[in-house]
């Protein structure tokens, strides 16, 4: 059963069409071509579904359910699976309005769960649990909220956070977000020398390099420049990342960003319009190790629904016209999708053999068989935040 | 703009039936009182009844008294038209928000003003409305020629533009679609320019010339009209487009889904789809029609313009019927829309061409002349002094109508003077916190006390504030909808008792068992800009004396699963200095909007003043 197919029988009310599931892995690829015709950055409309993998093992997951029509009444959801388990639970951290929208960053075997701003509230209220999920604990915030992209947080070492907000700040957080410090902006990094290299439009993810130094990507205008830029004593800095000779005419936009066992992954957009592609780029293991990237995934203008980056520098994003999907890694490494409709989350697993090897693209167009291994009722507070 | 309020709100209405009576007692006494007086005055008085007697009166020019009346009663009716129950809440989101939705911004904010100005005092200006049109329409009708009846024409042309400028948005002439068949450039436009005709003095009236002009000015304009109505690109001459209706099918398409008339909405939608499927033969009609029509008008020649004429009622009847709708249906019709001041006026001028009355004198009844039998003083009259004597005699020898037009001047201020006072006040009518949350029930019993820590993690207990007014709530520091506004209504409450705030704290107590530190109170404070405000006090303390306190108080603050924000009361009391509560209002903030905001801060601030006496 193809996951298309394997929603329908399920009646999940999937309207996607033409849903593509795809994984990049690996490293030391080739890039292909992308052309184009504008050198403007592509646009970054994020989505904020996502996933990840904690060093524990546990597996989390941000959803959104409720009434598509009327933004208060979706809510974002937390899904978690304990390390070791293979259900999923819902570990959506109580007493604060889910409708903006779930952050979440893995500080080593806690994770910490940021709470987008939603109608009249600006600050994020954060979460952190070390227990996978069964209680947590509240009482740090950032101000103003946190920017609606799925890495606007990042754990690093110290119990330090980095947090990209609404307004285009980078703060810098101690003690788990106890006390926050202001350390760049989206002006303030245009302004430094790589900033102007790149000709930077927006700041799209933050994240702390192997070395703990805080770093924030977005998007630039200059073709080929990847804005990825590293929060040092002598200011913003570039990190190196350069696209490789053959997208060296398109402008790029970091998408997503993430450091796991000492290496630093970037999901990048490069090209513009219906030649826009995706391509995953990984820092070497040494500080000057380089960077290699994924071959191109030509997206076009289909959006994004999901994007996951996972330990070991694995990317997993969902492309579709309609609802959302998350992809999680299952506990043996096998792909497990999330679909989520209303107050119902389904979580299905890709069958033994097909498309595991996770070579770029494409596992959702062949014969891959999905099963499907949960259905989780949510009860959702509809109006309880109108 | 609005209220935010549903139209039918129980309250609001019977407080707008409430007012429209109490003033429609007055508007009555007010015409009794004229009428005894004027029949004792004639009674009383045989000198006034002999200068009555001897006033003699112009013939009014068929063409003015036909406009006069006309227009007379079609504001009585618009004045009915607004005495609808949906009219307080209703006007400014069903009637002036979508008419200048498609306005350009400048347009947008100026009918913004005016909505948000009805929204604050939806009784006083629902009412208002009622009798100012009421007042409007009785004095074109009453009003003798002369100054009494200029002076009404001035005054409907007035309003009119008023009612154009606020209510119809300009009439839709900034927006695009513009349309004859749709009531462009404004119905009450067509009242304005009928109020400065009748305005103009009489003796202008007394040639065709006048009539000429008239119909010559509504040519131009049907033309005009023709010309937009054929300028391609504005979706005229298809019936459908892309699938869907064109713009006059869809007209009709949304207006025949307006509560009215079975048959009438079967009309109304077969001819949406006769245009929808004849889209382009529908327009060339309408389009050869006006340039006929306006063509014909423009030449001022009788025999041209009297089959014009019919012509143009024809179409008039056919547009307000298919089209328009007949305009005033529904709930929250304001008007019977353009076509029939269109069709009015337009007899007005044919009228004004024709018939042009041969006497031109013009005599207004006053006080008799000097000399006359009417003027010799009676005793009562020298009893009362000359200038009392001539404006006792003046009133004794006016005529009926002339006594009626006073009353009915009387009635538009007696509608507009608790508006004009009502906008005086910054603050909106506590009727519409009323209309959300009920009314609050004086009490006296002992508040239970606390022992908490502000926002600067200084102790603060209610022993601590003892001898001062307490206005005190329950709010969820990470709250995205309710506590915001409500912790904004306070501080829109501590504005406006000024300098008595001194010797009011606010007070708000944490309802949130899962996020109550004290960095959750500092950034819902600086959140709200109410870090600065000295008055102000955000207490939380420990999960169980914030319990203990929720108890004491009656108050939920339930955790809700799944993203759900925390369920807790929405409630405020006015304590007083002595520590006894004295008011409970249920404060939930209902739609949150600028004029229900400054509502609740206008009842809060009441409470906390009528607390603040009792010191």
């Amino acid at each position: 059963m193809t996951l298309r197919s394997a929603l329908t029988t399920a009646a999940a009310t999937l309207t996607a069409a033409g849903l593509t599931v795809s994984v990049l892995s690996g490293c030391g690829s080739t890039p292909a071509s992308v052309a184009t015709r504008q050198h403007t950055a592509p646009a970054a409309a994020l989505p904020m579904a996502t996933s990840l993998i904690a060093p524990g093992g546990a597996a989390w997951a941000v959803a959104e359910l409720g009434g598509p029509s009327a933004r208060h009444d979706n809510f974002w959801e937390l899904l978690a699976r304990p390390a070791g388990a293979t259900a999923w639970t819902l570990a959506t951290p109580p007493g604060v309005a889910s409708n903006g929208g779930l952050i979440l960053a893995s500080a080593g075997t806690a994770v910490i769960a940021g709470f987008r701003p939603s109608q009249l509230l600006t600050f994020s209220p954060l979460a952190a649990t070390a227990d996978q999920g069964k209680s947590w604990s509240q009482g740090n915030l950032v101000s103003p909220g946190l920017a609606a992209v799925p890495d606007a947080l990042a754990a690093g070492p110290d119990d330090r956070l980095l947090a990209l907000t609404d307004t285009g700040t980078v703060r810098l957080g101690a003690h788990l977000g106890a006390s926050w410090s202001l350390i760049g902006s989206r002006n303030s990094v245009a302004r430094s020398p790589a900033g102007r290299a790149c000709g930077l439009t927006s700041l799209s993810a933050v994240a702390f390099s192997s070395a703990g130094t805080p770093m924030a990507g977005g998007s630039c205008r200059t073709p080929g420049v990847v804005g990825l830029f590293a929060a040092t004593s002598g200011g913003w800095q570039p990190t190196g990342l350069a696209l490789p000779a053959a997208l060296g005419h398109v402008p790029a936009s970091v998408l997503g960003l993430a450091t796991f066992s000492g290496r630093t992954t970037a999901l990048l957009a490069v090209g513009h319009g219906p030649l826009t592609g995706i391509v995953a780029a990984w820092s070497g293991r040494t500080a000057n190790g380089g960077w290699t990237f994924s071959p191109v995934l030509r997206t076009g203008t289909t959006h994004l629904l999901s994007q996951s980056l996972w330990l070991a520098g694995a990317v997993g994003i969902v492309l579709a016209g309609s609802h959302g999907e998350t992809l999680a890694l299952g506990p043996a490494g096998q792909l497990e999708a999330l679909t989520a409709h209303a107050g119902t989350v389904s979580m299905w697993q890709l069958g033994a053999g097909s498309g595991s090897g996770v070579t770029p693209a494409g596992i959702g167009a062949g014969p891959a068989s999905w099963k499907q291994l949960q259905t989780i009722k949510i009860q959702i507070p509809y109006g309880s935040s109108g | 703009m609005n209220s935010g309020l549903s139209n039918t709100n129980p309250t609001l209405v019977a407080a707008f039936r409430a007012a429209l009576v109490h003033q429609g007692l007055i508007v009555a006494a007010l015409l009794a009182v004229l009428a005894l007086a004027w029949i004792g005055v004639r009674e009383f008085s045989p000198a006034v009844r002999q200068a009555a007697a001897a006033a003699q009166w112009s013939q009014e020019p068929a063409a003015r008294r036909l406009l006069r009346i006309g227009f007379g009663i079609l504001w009585i009716f618009d004045g009915v038209l607004q005495a609808q129950p949906a009219m307080p809440a209703g006007l400014p989101a069903g009637v002036m928000q979508p008419t200048a939705a498609a306005s350009p911004a400048w347009v947008q904010h100026v009918v913004n003003w005016a909505g948000t100005a009805w929204s604050y005092h939806p009784v006083q200006a629902g009412a208002a409305a009622v009798w100012i049109q009421l007042g409007l329409g009785a004095w074109l009708i009453a009003a003798p020629p002369g100054r009494a009846s200029r002076l009404a024409g001035v005054a409907s042309a007035a309003w009119g533009l008023l009612v154009w400028i606020f209510g119809e948005a300009f009439g839709g002439i900034f927006a695009p679609g513009l349309s004859f068949l749709f009531g462009a450039p404004g119905a009450v436009l067509f009242y304005c320019a009928a109020g400065l005709l009748i305005a103009l003095p009489e003796a202008r009236w007394r040639s065709p010339h006048l009539g000429r002009q008239i119909l010559a000015v509504l040519g131009i304009f049907a033309v005009g009209m023709a010309v937009l109505q054929a300028w391609p690109g504005r979706g005229f001459w298809q019936g459908t487009v892309h699938g869907k209706p064109g713009a006059i099918a869809a007209m009709a398409g949304s207006m025949s889904g307006t509560a009215q008339p079975h048959f009438l909405s079967v009309l109304v939608s077969d001819f949406g789809k006769v245009d929808a499927g004849h889209g382009f033969a529908v327009n060339l009609i309408v389009v050869i029609l006006l340039t006929a029509i306006g063509a014909a008008l423009i030449t001022g020649t009788r025999r041209i313009v009297r089959p014009a004429l019919g012509l143009l009622l024809a179409v008039c009847l056919a547009d307000w019927v298919l089209v328009e709708d007949l305009g005033f249906l529904g709930g929250l019709g304001t008007d019977p829309n353009s076509m029939v001041p269109v069709a009015l006026l337009a007899v007005g001028g044919y009228v004004a061409l024709v018939c042009v009355p041969v006497s031109a004198s013009v005599t207004e009844p006053a006080a008799g002349p000097a000399g006359s039998p009417a003027a010799e003083p009676t005793a009562a009259l020298a009893a009362a002094g000359q200038a009392g004597a001539r404006l006792v005699r003046a009133f004794g020898s006016s005529s009926m109508r002339a006594i009626v037009a006073v009353w009915a001047a009387a009635v538009v201020l007696i509608g507009a003077g608790p508006m004009a006072l009502a906008q005086t006040s910054t603050t909106a009518d506590p009727i519409i916190a009323q209309a959300i949350d009920g009314s609050a029930a004086p009490l006296n019993f002992a508040a239970p006390g606390f022992a908490l820590t502000d926002q600067a993690g200084r102790p603060v207990s209610m022993a601590s504030l003892h001898g001062k007014v307490i206005l005190l709530t329950f709010l969820d520091p990470v709250c995205t909808s309710d506590c915001p506004l409500i912790a904004q209504e306070f501080r829109a409450a501590d504005r406006l008792l000024s300098q008595q705030s001194q010797h009011v704290e606010l007070v708000a107590i944490v309802a949130n068992p899962v996020d109550y530190s004290l960095a959750y109170t500092r950034a819902f404070d600086n959140q709200e800009g109410l870090a600065g405000l000295p008055n102000w006090l955000f207490l939380t303390g420990s999960l169980r004396q914030l319990q203990q306190v929720w108890r004491n108080y009656a108050v939920a603050a339930q955790i809700l699963p799944a993203g759900g924000m925390i369920a807790h009361s929405d409630a405020a009391y006015v304590i007083d200095a002595a520590g006894h509560t004295r008011f409970e209002f249920n404060f939930d903030p209902g739609p949150g909007t600028a004029s229900s905001e400054s509502s609740f801060a206008a009842e809060l601030s009441n409470a906390a003043q009528q607390v603040l006496r009792l010191r």
